[in-house]
Parts: C-alpha cells; structure tokens; sequence
C-alpha cells in the first residue's frame, strides 16, 4: 500500500459541524487514530481537516467548518487532545469541555509559565518544577510534578520553548529553503522530515522515484533509527550509572553517524533525501567501506548492549518502572517504539509496506510498556535496521538516482507518513490554484508521546522519572516546530 | 618529635583529601577506555572555587549563609581524631569514634537544614533522602566499631588500629573480611558513590549529595566539597586499616602502607562504580540492611568464638 | 531541707489563697512571680544541698526522719523539679498573657499551686499513704490544669484518656504498696520483691509513658497550655522514673529480668517513640512522642545498670545510673525549652500545625535560635547536652562488650543509635518545616518574638543546654560526686571524668577549626563580591511557593518503610483520569497503640461490664441484700 494519499482539495468531504463531530468520534470509537487534525484560516472562516488511519490500513479524511465554540472530543479520545488545544491556539476557537485547555506552543511572547496547572489539594502535597533549564545539556521544557515525598501524583509536561515557527515560514520562503527548514524541524530526526517531505512532492508532482533511490534512502532512514537507538541505550544505562554501555554506545553512535556523513557529507543526513530521489550516489567502494564499518560498529554494539540485559542491577531498574499499560497507550495513540512497547501493532513499514520495505516482517512481542520494553524493543529494532541495511546495500538495483521534479498539482492537498526512529512522521500539504504551497502541517511522533510519558509517571518514584524520559526520548523541538 | 609528627599527620590528611576522589575518577576513566581527568583535577577545581564570590538565595536565612563552614569545622575535627599510619590523630581517646560519628551526624545535620533552608524542591528532596539514609547507615558503622571493639578489646580508634595485625587476620579471618565488607558498603553510602548516588549524573531528581549544595557557590561550594573529601577519607581509613594493618615502628614505612591502603580502597571504590549500576531509591534501605546483617554476622562469629 | 519544707508548704498555702482572691488583672504576673521565687528559693537549697559535702544528714527530728525522704535521690530530683518550675513560672507570666482579663484564672493559679507542692511533697515522701495521697493530688491539679480549654472536644477526650490513665496508675500502686513489710506503710523492704517491682513498673510507668502506657502522652500534651505541658514534660513523666527509681533503691538484690524488662521496654520506647513522631503533623504531639523517646532512652540507660549489677560489675553499673539521671537532667531541660518555643509560636501564629507554618525564622529570629538549641540537644548531637547522657550509655556499653554475658549492650548501642539517627531526622524535618523557606502563610506577616518574660527562662535554658554540653564534666562532676563521695575515687570515674574532659578538648578543636575557616572565607569573600540571587529555578521565571518541600514529603520515605499494614500508602490519591479535575490528600496519623490495641478493648470491656449492669437494678431492697452478703462475708472470714 501507498504511505501517501493526494488528490483535489474537492475530494476531501465537506461536512457539516454535528455531522463532522459524529463522524469522527464514530471512527475514532471504531479504532481509529487521528493521522493529522487542523485548521486552515480561509476568508470565509476557519475550515477544520482530519486525517484518520483506520484499523484496515485505509486513510480517511474529511473536514468542516468551525464555529467559535466546539464541543471538545478530548474526554472520550485522549489522542485529540493536542490537536485540539492546537487548534484553539492558533484560531481562537474554543473546544467546550476540554479538560486542559492549555496553549501548546505559548506563541505572542508567552511561555509555559502562564498555563494552568493541574494541582492535587492538600497542603503535604509539594510541587516539583523542573525546567526549562535543565542540568544537562538538554531541551528546555518544563515539569510540573505534584509529590508526596518520592511518589509522584501526576506529572504536567508544559512545552513551547522552542517555537520557531517553521510551518509559517516554510511557506513564505524560497521553494530552495523549504527542504532545509523542514530538516531543522527535529534535528535528529532530520531523515525522516526530509524524506517525508520528498513523498509529498513526489505526490504532487506525481512523480515516481527509481528504486535505487529508493533503497538509498531507506538505508539513511535505517542508518538515522541505529544511531538514535544506540545512542538512546547507551543513555539509558549512562542513566542507571552502569558506564561500560554508556561509555561504549557514545563512541558506536559516532560511527554509524560517520557511516552517514560517507553517504553524504554531513553526519546527520543532511541533504541526502530530495525530492524526487537522493543527491549523492554510492558506488561499490563506497558500499564495501559502509557495509564493512557498519559490521564493525554492530559488533560492537552487540557486545556493549548484550553486558546491559544480563546485568541484574541494571534490570532492576528498568524493569516494572514507568509502565503505561496497552489500554492507556491505545487511548493516547502512542507512536514509535513507545506505542509497540506498550503491545500496540503501529509499524506503519509494517502497515504499509511501500518502498522500499517490501518484505518488512517483524516478529511480535509481548511487552509491558515499562522502562525495559522500550530498550528491549529499541534493541530488536537495531537488528532488523542492520539487516535491512545490509539487505538493500548488498542488492541494489541500477537506475537514476534524481528525477526531475516537475510543477504541483493546482488546489490539490498531500499526506504523507513515514516511521521515523520515534514513530510515525506526517506531513500535509495543500497547494492553490496556482500550484503554489499554500498551507503545510507537519507532525513530529512526540506530538502523541508527550503524555505518554507524563502517564508514565502516575504513581512512580520520582527519581525514575530521568530514566523514563530517556526511555521514551522524545523531541522538544519536534513537539514545538 | 611527636608533635612534629602529629603535624605532619594533620597536613598529609588536609592536602591529600582531594587525591582519593581523583583516583576514583582516573580509574572509572580508564574502564571506559578514556585516558581520563589527572589526579590532581579536583585541586584546581577548588582553587577555582575559592576564588568566586558567593551569591546567597533571597529566602535563606542565617543558617545557609553559615553552614559551610560548620560543615567544613566538623569534618576537619573528625578527620584530625583518625589515626595516621601507626601514628594516634590529633585526640585520641576512649570512645572517640563515638565524635566521629556524631560530628559526620551534626555536619549532616547542618547540611539537610541549609538544603531545607532555599526552599527549592530539589535540595529537600537530597535533604530527605540523605536522612533517610542515615537512619540506616547508622547501625551499620556502630556494629562494626562494636565488632571491632570486641576482637581488640580496645574502645578508641587508635588503640582499634593499633591492635589490628597480620596475626589477628590469622585467627579472625572470617570476621574481619565481613567487617571489611560492612565497612567498605558503608564508605559507598556515606560518601554517596554508586550504589547508593551517581556523583557524576546531571539529574536534579535522582541526587543526593550533590543536589543538597545546588545553591551553595564560590567559597562556599569549594569548603562543602572539601569537607565530602574528607569524608570520604575518615571512611576509607577505617578500610585501609583493616586491610593493611601496619606493624613496625617506622613512622614513615607505616605513612606508606597506610597511605596504600587508600589507595587501593579508591581503586576498588572506582572499580565498583564502574561495574555496578544505581540503585533503585527504594532499595537503597535493603542494601544497607543487608550490610548491617553482614556486621551482625560479623559480631555473632566473634562472640560465638569467645 | 528546712527551706524546701518551707516552700512546700507555701506553696500549698498560697494555692489556696488563690481560691480566694478575686481576679485582679495582675493575677496572673504576681503569681508568676510568687511561684518564680519560691521556686528559685528552693533551687538554690537544693543546689547547695547536692554540691556540699554532709548535706544529707538525717533530721534531729525523728518524726520527719520516718515520713520524709532526704536522701540523694530526692535531692536529685527535685533539683530538677526547682529549675523546671522556675522556668515555667517566669514563662506563664508572659504565655498567659493573652487569656488575662479573659477569664478567671484563679483556678489556673490555684491547681498550678497544687500541682507544684504534691510534686515536691511526693517527692520527699517516705510513707506511702503520704505518697499515694500527694500522686492522686498531683493527678487531679494536673487534671484540671490540662482541661483549662475544656470547650475543646479534643481536650476533654485528653482529659478523659489521661484521667483513665491516671486511675489505673494510682490503683496498682496501691496494690503494689500494700506489698512492702513495714507496718505503718512506709517504703521498707518487701517479702515479693519482684511482684512489687512488675506492679510498680506498670504504676509508674502510666505516668512516665514508655510504650506501652503512652498513650495519654501524645493525648494530654496538646491538649494542655503551652506553660503545662513543659511542666508535665519537664518534670512529670520524670516523677514515674523516681518511683522507679525509688522502688529499686529499695528492693535489695536486683535481678536480671528485671533489667531485661526495662531494657526491651526502653528500646521499644525509644525506637517506636521517635518512629510514630516522625508521622506527626502537629508539633506538640511531636514533642511528646519524642518525650516518650527519651523516657526510652533514660530506662535503656536504667535497664544496663541493673543487667551490670547482677553480673557483677558494680563501678560500672554506678556509671550506667549516672547515665540515666544525667539523661532525665537533661532531657529536662531541652525539653521545656522546646515545649515553650511551641508555646510562643502558638502564641504568635495561633497555630502549631507543620504544614500551615513556614519562614519563621526571619519574623521570630530570637525564638528560632533557642529552637535550634533545643533540636539538636534533642537529637542528640554533640555541642549540646542531649549528647552527653547517651554518650555515657556508649561508654557503658563499649566497656561491657567484651564481657561473657554481654549481649545487652549490643542492644542498648543499636537501640541508642538507631533513635539518634530518626531523632535527626525527625528534628531536622520539624526545623526545617517551621522556620525555614518562605512565610507560607500570609497572615502570619505580623507575628514577632515573644515577650521578654517567656524569652528569658527560654535562653537560660538553653545557656544550661550549651554549656552542659560544651562541658559535660562539670555537671557530671557537680550532679553525682555527692552520690557517693568515696566512688569519686574509683577508675571507672576517673575514666569517665577523663573521657568527658577529652570531648571538651575536642570541642575546642572543633570551635578553632569553625572560627579559621569563617575567618578564611571572610578574606577571600572580602575581594569578591557576594550577590543576592534566588534559588534555582530552572529559568522557570515566576516563583512557586508550593515547591517547598513539605514536611509530611521530607518523612514520607522513611515512614513508609516502616508502616507495617501498608495503610498509609492505601489512602494515596489515585488519579485515574487521564486529565484529572480534582484531586485531594491528606495525610492520617493514627495513634496505633491507641486504635488498634486500647480502644478495641476498652470497647470490649464495656461490653462485658455492661452484662453486669443488672447489678445496679435501682432497688434498694437488693442493695440491702448486697450489704448483708458482704457482712456476712466478712465475719465468715473474721472466723
């Protein structure tokens, strides 16, 4: 199946508020979960889109228009509840009976400080505030935790530190500026924005890469998703102070990203993925240098992880800690390696199996969303990239490695998905009448995992609460664009 | 003589503090295949210190601005009662380690109230976990000094020290190894290394010592790290003096061994914190139990024996 | 002595002058005053008493020699009673001050009287009719001093339970009384010594309250005015360890389940006693919960002299009583200090509860310092003299660890360290709470120190604390050479006397190395400019008053570990939702003793009463039967 849908803005069905609201919680009541939900400001008004991924794998979509008061959806399906508070920061629209109604990226020279804040009453209950400015060399973002002691009540993830407004200014600039702007948009997750992006242009340009660029860029995707897990255990277990992971991953992290910069200069792919294929080519040097630092640093790296899973201290620690139960991870949507730690089936290389993930299969596994699943599952996806990366390098097939992009298609809109390291990355994009980006959404997997790890900590120690975060690692930046 | 003696004990303790802590740092490095800080880092991490000017938080009282250097007095009196190679400290008398504790307990004291005292969260939350420790750190050290008291039916530090030798290895085997054991988990605990704290972490919410200073800077950091320095020195002493029990009458080759016990009580203190991980907070009482139940163990052999 | 009899008997006197008196608005200050000078009288009599040599010659008069103590032991104690009463007295002229005018307080001024001459009275009696009337005496003043707020339904459940207690105390001593082999009742030998011994223990101990007959203690204090319960915490409970005491200077030949009883019970207090008040929200039940420690440790220090005596090792069975009193000494002072810094901070803040308190330190910088005087005299810690009583009990237990038989002082160092650790703790917790961080509280913007009259007693307390201390040999030295002047000259004082004067040196040491290192700072600090700032945020930017640590977080980890049934863990806030609405918590303190092992049987007794309730029918006819049954009885027996 195609991990993309495009089309005429016409197709997309207009309903009315009561029909569109029903119509909605009806899907997300039959399992769905919510790809892309937004508003575009028209001159008529202000017109509301969502995209749905069904449980069949089919992608559903339709829109409405918005009045100035909604009834909020958010009590009955968690997953909305960004994207609504989204909405009513960036409209005005105010959904009736949402539980937080928070700004989520505190925009006009506000910041998290002026949100309200869940407190539990009772004058033995502290409050823990952590954040912006954290003690190591990480994204600000702020945590409001509500403890007795070391048990933690309730955490509150407040965000927006790193607004920057890259979906307003991708639009405003130069078509040669969007593709780096969208790589800044999660820095480490540069691959799988750009190549996001690529699809989408692709699409509406419908134009078809050669699958040997293809292939080209799934290896970088697989190369980025080895780096990031292997630097993310090595963190974890930097965490716990067992140092002989921590030290040996740092240093295997830096080779599979130097293997990257040998793919394309810049260690984090930057620059690599254009639309319609890749810049640079790899020829059978090239291939048998990668491939062989590529066996080097797992080697490595199997011998650094495998110390970490018969290490009982270690194991103490990860595991029972931070659990979020399936029933909780369905509810919130949870993406990435988080969602499947929890037991949730959300692959979309899986689901969807496009280029160049044909033949993906992965084995099922029975986790129970605490610290250990999440490294566990990190660590059976380090396997599958290094074969996949093996695989496609060992059998690429010739062809052009850049097509020719020709003009979008007029008034037509454009969604694409692709699994990046932390879970599933969409893009939409609408185009006017004269084929010119006139609007475009993007949406970093952290936007759904936020309040996993704020569920995470219901009722946890709080000194676990480090070694949850890291457990689910995910983008400040993504989150805030 | 002796005074010269003596004083010469007090400046080797007061200007070789900071080396153990090194040493720790060198051989963690080591293991993770880095060359490593030099030993001598933490000299001039402190110079740098001491050279800052202070800045107090605007809720603290009195108690903050003089905490330092009570903290700093009351480990500096402990360390001068402990006994320098064959040599007895500075005091030394019946019951002294009785002041060592509870000096080290004051100066905890001194340290929870100055942490509760900025009334951040952070600091309370060291403040709280560095009591509940102690609650459990406590027996420990009193069973073994009991123990020990008991095998050389002497009851100050130095006469302790002075009675341990190869020969009372030969007889007390079993006992002494499992004190040594006691004493070495409880030198971890008190000078907050891995299990039991992470000196190295950045994490505000899983710290212990280090947070209880977060606010304390210039002067007043350099005297609070001093005086963790010196803890850790007054611990690895009782260690090194149970492993390598001088015995001759030369002052300077008896400094050596004592000086090389140390040592090798850093190396296996850096060698712990290199294989080992943390330890969940919540375990942290059921490790120290399990010491204390080796020290009972200890006391239970020893009586047993007659 | 002739001084101390007459004070006793002023005091009686003007008690009942105060029944008489109208209320003068002035009432209160002269009698503060009148009770501060008698009080003050008596100290100095007794002082010079207990440091002169000879002074314990028997009276030429052979009346009072038979009905009234002199000895060492009475000396000692009322010693302490002198200085407790004297501090309070000076204290209640300015604690009371609010309720002047308000109403009576005749009646107040009229128990107090009471209340300090049964006191002194018990003190010196020989005979124990004489005793038993001055105990049930001491127990209705202190009764009706501790109902002064009966409108409260808290205080009149306090007077209740320490009523009970009270009862159940006098009533066993009778028992226990009846025992002893003189014919006029006076305390002599007895033929059942260790029946006397278990039953005066259990009579004793309701008053002095180690675990398990506490449970008036955490009850009664609160309940009481500030001025009472230091009274009853300074002194009071100490009366049930002089019957103790008392009793075993009478019951010759001592024996070793009797010092293992006082030392598990005293073990159990101590540990337990300290454990339940680090659960406390409110900081009298705190102090008494932590009274109920130190009774533990001063019967640990009881339970090693007597475990020492039987085994034979008398010097240092002598040095282990030394220990006690000199711990009941000072746990007497820092005690009332503490007590009366609740006092003052009640009096200013209207409100003693932890969590509702905050930040005092900068409105009440008088009242925090002695505050911090008495906390670390109660944990403990060396400097101040709660150190040198348990310093002393280590000294024993070290002594005696290579002894055969010397599994007890094991016990008593685990025991005495393991308090010390949670006395820390707990005091640290309770500092910290009240005095440190912002004011939580806004009305409390307008409180200040307390007035001189309660500020005075206050600080010389604490002098004594410090000094008693900085240098523990000199009250060692002026408390117990005249116990026994030939024993002054034994190893085992010259030891201890030698060991305490070796703390002093270290003292030294330590001051030396504080005043070189603040003199070293203030140099270097003097070329670098030091800043005012505010604690670390995170660059959070707004302030938040409710990220100071709670009291109740600073215990949680160490009461949850050693909550046995889990309860307290069970009434945590769940929060089930994933974006909550409410949600609330508040912390339960139950009094275990009380709720799972008193109240049930108290329950169940009424019960079973209540089936005998047919007795009472109403009629008289049965009454008159009961009487004739009883007669009939008697002469049957008579026969």
């Amino acid at each position: 199946m195609k991990d993309f849908i495009t089309g005429n803005l016409e197709e997309i069905e207009f309903l009315d508020r009561d029909v569109f609201v029903k119509r909605l919680s009806g899907e997300l009541s039959l399992g769905a979960g919510v790809l892309s939900y937004f508003s575009v400001k028209y001159k008529e008004g202000i017109k509301l889109f969502v995209f749905l991924l069904k449980k069949s794998g089919e992608i559903e979509f339709f829109s409405c228009k918005a009045d100035s008061k909604m009834p909020s959806l958010t009590p009955f399906y968690p997953q909305l509840h960004l994207f609504e508070r989204e909405i009513s920061e960036k409209t005005g629209i105010i959904f009736e009976g949402h539980p937080l109604p928070n700004p989520v990226r505190y925009e006009n020279g506000l910041t998290a400080s002026s949100g309200s804040y869940f407190k539990v009453q009772g004058n033995e209950i502290h409050e823990v505030a952590v954040g912006p400015v954290h003690a190591g060399v990480i994204e600000p973002g702020h945590f409001r935790f509500q403890c007795l002691g070391e048990n933690v009540f309730h955490l509150q993830i407040e965000l927006g530190y790193q607004h920057r407004g890259i979906e307003n200014a991708v639009i405003s600039v130069d078509k040669k500026r969007m593709l780096p702007m969208i790589e800044t948009a999660a820095g480490d997750t540069s691959i799988g924005h750009a190549w996001t992006y690529a699809k989408i242009t692709e699409a509406l340009c419908e134009v078809q890469i050669s699958k040997r660029a293809s292939f080209l860029r799934g290896a970088a995707l697989e190369l980025e998703r080895l780096a990031n897990h292997i630097g993310d255990l090595g963190a974890l277990s930097g965490d716990v102070a067992y140092l002989p992971t921590a030290n040996f991953c740092g240093r295997i992290r830096g080779e599979i990203l130097n293997i990257t910069a040998l793919l394309c200069g810049n260690r984090f792919g930057r620059n690599f993925i254009i639309p319609g294929g890749v810049e640079y080519d790899v020829d059978d040097k090239l291939i048998k240098e990668i491939m062989s630092r590529l066996d080097s640093a797992y080697e490595d790296a199997v011998s650094a992880i495998s110390l970490l899973w018969e290490r009982k201290t270690v194991l103490d620690r990860f595991e029972k800690t931070g659990i979020v139960s399936l029933e909780k991870a369905l509810k919130l949507r949870l993406v990435g390696p988080a969602g499947r730690a929890s037991g949730i089936d959300c692959d979309l290389r899986k689901i969807f199996k496009s280029e160049p993930y044909e033949d993906f299969e992965s084995e099922p596994l029975t986790l129970n969303g605490d610290v250990f699943s999440r490294a566990y599952i990190r660590w059976m996806e380090i396997k599958k990239s290094y074969k996949l990366i093996k695989n496609w390098l060992s059998r690429l097939p010739q062809g052009e490695i850049t097509l020719e992009i020709g003009p979008f298609k007029k008034n037509s809109f454009a969604l694409a998905l692709t699994e990046g390291w932390r879970g599933e990355i969409c893009h939409v994009c609408f185009t006017d009448d004269k084929g010119e980006i006139s609007f475009y959404k993007i949406k970093d997997p952290s936007f759904h995992n936020w309040q996993g790890l704020a569920m995470a900590l219901r009722n946890a120690q709080i000194s676990d609460f480090p070694l949850c975060n890291k457990s689910f690692n995910l983008s400040y930046c993504g989150h805030d664009l | 003589m002796e005074n010269i003696k003596i004083f010469f004990q007090i400046l080797v303790i007061f200007s070789l503090a900071p080396i153990l802590p090194g040493i720790i740092n060198r051989v963690k490095a080591k293991f993770a295949g880095r060359q490593g800080r030099s030993i001598f880092q933490l000299y001039f991490d402190l110079y740098k210190l001491i050279n800052r000017g202070m800045v107090y938080p605007k809720v603290s009282g009195i108690i903050f601005k003089m905490a330092a250097p009570s903290v700093l007095a009351f480990t500096a009196a402990s360390a001068v009662i402990m006994p320098f190679g064959g040599q007895s400290g500075l005091l030394s008398f019946s019951g002294d380690f009785l002041l060592i504790a509870y000096f080290l307990a004051f100066s905890r004291f001194l340290l929870i109230l100055s942490a509760m005292d900025t009334s951040s969260a952070f600091e309370g939350m060291g403040a709280s976990r560095e009591a509940q420790f102690a609650v459990f750190a406590e027996p420990v050290f009193f069973m073994s000094m009991l123990t020990l008291s008991r095998i050389t039916g002497e009851t100050s530090v130095y006469g302790i020290f002075s009675k341990l030798s190869p020969d009372l290895w030969i007889q007390n085997a079993p006992v002494l190894s499992l004190i040594t054991g006691s004493l070495f988990i409880l030198l971890l605990c008190e000078s907050s290394r891995v299990p039991f704290d992470d000196p190295d972490t950045h994490l505000e919410l899983t710290m212990i010592h280090e947070v209880m200073i977060l606010d304390n800077s210039g002067t007043d950091l350099a005297f609070m790290l001093y005086a963790s320095y010196l803890k850790f020195w007054i611990y690895a002493s009782f260690v090194s003096a149970i492993i390598l029990p001088r015995h001759s009458d030369f002052f300077f080759s008896d400094s050596f061994i004592y000086m090389s016990g140390l040592f090798f009580t850093s190396v296996a203190a850096g060698v712990t914190e290199s294989i080992m991980a943390r330890v969940r907070l919540l375990r942290v009482p059921q490790f120290l139990l399990a010491a204390f139940s080796i020290s009972v163990m200890a006391f239970v052999f020893q009586a047993v024996k007659g | 002595m002739i001084i101390i009899l007459l004070v006793c008997v002023l005091f009686l006197s003007f008690s009942f002058l105060n029944l008489f008196l109208s209320s003068y608005s002035n009432i209160n200050k002269i009698n503060s005053f009148f009770s501060f000078l008698l009080s003050a009288a008596g100290l100095f009599a007794c002082a010079a008493g207990l440091i002169s040599q000879g002074s314990f010659l028997p009276f030429k008069s052979q009346f009072i020699n038979n009905y009234f103590y002199f000895d060492y032991l009475s000396h000692f104690f009322l010693l302490i009673f002198y200085i407790s009463l004297s501090a309070v007295s000076l204290y209640s002229a300015g604690y009371l001050k609010k309720t002047e005018g308000k109403k009576s307080l005749n009646f107040f001024w009229f128990n107090f009287y009471l209340l300090a001459f049964s006191m002194q009275a018990a003190l010196i009696s020989k005979n124990s009719v004489l005793f038993i009337l001055f105990w049930e005496l001491m127990a209705f003043s202190s009764f009706f001093l501790v109902m002064t707020d009966f409108h409260k339904k808290e205080v009149r459940k306090a007077g209740f339970i320490y009523m009970c207690a009270n009862g159940a105390g006098a009533l066993i001593l009778i028992a226990a009384f009846s025992l002893y082999s003189d014919s006029y009742y006076n305390f002599s030998v007895s033929s059942y010594p260790s029946a006397v011994f278990f039953m005066t223990l259990i009579g004793f101990g309701l008053k002095a309250g180690f675990i398990p007959l506490h449970i008036w203690l955490p009850e009664a204090h609160p309940a009481a005015p500030g001025n009472i319960s230091a009274l009853m915490s300074g002194m009071m409970i100490k009366m049930g360890i002089y019957g103790i005491l008392r009793t075993l200077s009478l019951l010759s030949p001592w024996k070793e389940s009797w010092g293992w009883t006082i030392l598990i019970l005293g073990s159990l207090s101590a540990v337990l006693g300290i454990i339940f008040s680090l659960g406390q929200k409110e900081l009298k039940k705190f102090l008494a919960y932590s009274s109920v420690e130190n009774i533990g440790i001063i019967l640990i220090a009881l339970g090693l002299a007597i475990l020492l005596n039987c085994n034979g090792y008398y010097e240092l069975s002598v040095i282990a009583l030394f220990a006690s009193l000199f711990h009941i000494f000072n746990h007497s002072i820092f005690k009332n200090l503490l007590f009366m810094s609740a006092g003052a901070i009640a009096q200013s803040a209207s409100t003693l509860i932890f969590e509702e308190l905050g930040g005092l330190s900068k409105k009440m910088p008088y009242t925090a310092f002695l505050f911090f005087i008495g906390a670390s005299a109660a944990s403990g810690l060396p400097l101040f003299n709660g150190f040198a009583g348990e310093f002393l009990i280590y000294y024993v237990s070290f002594s005696s660890i290579g002894f055969k038989s010397g599994t007890f002082s094991v016990f008593a160092v685990l025991s005495v360290s393991l308090t010390g650790a949670l006395a820390l703790a707990s005091f640290a917790k309770i500092f910290s709470a009240l005095f440190h961080g912002g004011l939580k509280n806004e009305n409390h913007s307008d409180i200040k120190d307390p007035s001189l009259y309660m500020l005075l007693p206050m600080g010389f307390l604490a002098f004594m604390s410090l000094l008693a201390g900085l240098i523990p040999y000199l009250p060692f030295k002026l408390l117990f050479s005249s116990f026994n002047f030939a024993f002054t000259q034994s190893s085992q004082w010259i030891s201890v006397s030698k060991y305490l004067l070796m703390t002093t040196c270290s003292y030294c040491a330590l001051i030396m190395f504080f005043l070189a290192f603040y003199y070293m700072r203030k140099r270097i600090s003097k070329e670098n400019e030091t800043k005012e700032g505010i604690t670390w945020d995170c660059g959070y930017g707004t302030s938040l008053p409710s990220a100071k640590y709670s009291a109740a977080s600073f215990s949680q980890p160490i009461t949850e570990f050693f909550s046995f049934d889990g309860q307290r863990s069970r009434s945590y806030p769940k929060i089930l939702e994933y974006f909550p609405k409410s949600a609330f918590y508040s912390g339960n303190t139950r009094a275990v003793f009380y709720e799972l092992f008193y109240a049930p049987a108290a329950k169940k007794i009424k019960k079973a009463a209540s089936r005998l309730s047919f007795i009472q029918s109403g009629q008289l006819r049965f009454y008159i039967l009961y009487i004739f049954l009883t007669l009939a009885a008697l002469l049957i027996w008579k026969i």
